[in-house]
């Protein structure tokens, strides 16, 4: 058997201990593979506290030689809920694609240990979810209600649905507030839409913490879209183990006096659809005003992107200048 | 010969290792990498999204041409960007 040459995309955090990988009709597996998980360094936790753990799979799995519509098989984590990564062999890389999705609940603290559970039923190949999902440290409490654990799929509709009353918890550092802030009064002075990236972490899957705004260049706003520059992307982090945190979510202004208010368009939506569609991804919205711009959110629930009925109030950067100086 | 690279979207949520064939153009292994990332192909009114595929691992992280070759332009290991173009706003809103 050849050393891991690969890796899959997807890192995972501990589970309610789930993993399903469902394997398209088109390829099989032998006995010679097997998954292997490998440790994950998250944040400062040094990799070698990672103990390495492995995945076996079942023997009705192993033995299916010949292609199939579909299998899958379930593996519970009974680990301590520290990340994973799954590395597999170049054979497996050539051979298979592996879809995984998954179902993480709250961090364990039990040894490290896989096992597998046999088989589970079938699962729809269609709509992969192959995403990523680090574990970034401990982060002070905020819960969002995230969404389905499969990417929503379907077109955007032209209502977003209402929402919870609340994301109780949501935590937005006061970096981020204030960035927000200027955001949105740069927005609503030069009266042209402005954007940029949520950077934060994810302290476990039902928690989003928003720790600073990357702003995007100012290159393509007008006073009703904003085009993000290509690079801008690029140069976010990407990388959940590094303190520089990793990419949560997008936001974007509306100038108010445009009459562009508090909903998302159709291009918000699709946007949103298409490229922040992990089920932990926030959409916000700044609405900027003479008075005091807005903050709203939107995240995902059963596939919909829905509008939390939270506002976030944002001190005027100007304002808090003025006192500043007056002082 | 093949090169074996990293391939991340805009987000870096799917992120996947891939073998590109060396002598291959990058507009030949795009296919196969936003396949592979399971990225859309056409947004909702079924217009094609344009991928396009940045070297993360070069400090100016240069666009990668659909004309280059795979081998001239990454290097084993290197990661691979793919990004689309990302607009917000317009004024038809909901």
């Amino acid at each position: 058997m050849s050393e891991p040459s690969g890796q899959l995309s997807a890192v995972l955090t501990a589970a309610d201990r789930r993993i399903r990988v469902a394997v398209p009709s088109d390829v099989f597996v032998t006995a010679a593979e097997q998954l292997r998980f490998d440790a994950f360094r998250a944040g400062l936790i040094d990799a070698s506290e990672w103990p390495e753990v492995q995945a076996r799979v079942t023997p009705s799995w192993l033995d299916k030689a010949t292609p199939t519509e579909s299998f899958a098989f379930v593996i519970t984590l009974t680990g301590a809920g520290r990340p994973v990564r799954t590395l597999y062999h170049s054979g497996q890389l050539q051979r298979l694609k592996l879809y995984i999705e998954y179902s993480l609940g709250r961090m364990l603290t039990a040894r490290a240990d896989m096992t597998t559970l046999g088989e589970a039923p079938a699962v729809d190949v269609s709509t992969p979810a192959n995403v990523a999902l680090f574990w970034n440290g401990p982060a002070e409490g905020l819960h969002i209600p995230l969404g389905p654990l499969t990417p929503p799929t379907q077109a955007p509709t032209r209502a977003v649905q209402s929402g919870e009353p609340k994301l109780p918890g949501l935590r937005v550092s006061a970096e981020a507030g204030r960035q927000l802030g200027e955001l949105a009064e740069d927005s609503q002075l030069r009266s042209v839409e402005l954007g940029g990236c949520l950077i934060g972490c994810l302290p476990d899957i039902n928690h989003v913490a928003v720790t600073r705004v990357a702003r995007a260049p100012d290159v393509g706003g007008a006073f009703a879209h904003f085009e993000f520059d290509p690079r801008f992307w690029v140069v976010l982090p990407t990388d959940g183990s590094s303190f520089s945190g990793r990419v949560v979510g997008w936001v974007h202004t509306h100038v108010v006096e445009h009459g562009h208010g508090l909903a998302l368009s159709r291009q918000d939506l699709q946007t949103a659809h298409l490229h922040f569609s992990a089920p932990w991804s926030i959409t916000a919205l700044a609405c900027a005003t003479p008075d005091h711009p807005e903050m709203h959110w939107f995240y995902w629930k059963d596939g919909a992107l829905v509008r939390s009925d939270d506002r976030l109030t944002l001190a005027r950067p100007s304002a808090t200048r003025a006192r500043e100086n007056g002082r | 010969m093949e090169l074996n690279v990293q391939v991340k979207d805009l987000t870096g949520d799917r992120c996947q290792r891939v073998r590109l064939p060396a002598g291959a153009t990058i507009g030949q292994v795009r296919p196969q990498i936003v396949e592979t990332l399971c990225l859309p192909e056409n947004d909702f009114d079924g217009q094609p999204i344009t991928w396009v595929l940045y070297n993360e691992s070069v400090e100016t992280m240069p666009v990668l041409s659909d004309v280059e070759r795979v081998g001239d332009a990454l290097q084993d290991e290197q990661v691979v960007r793919v990004i689309p173009n990302v607009i917000a706003g317009v004024a038809d809103h909901v």
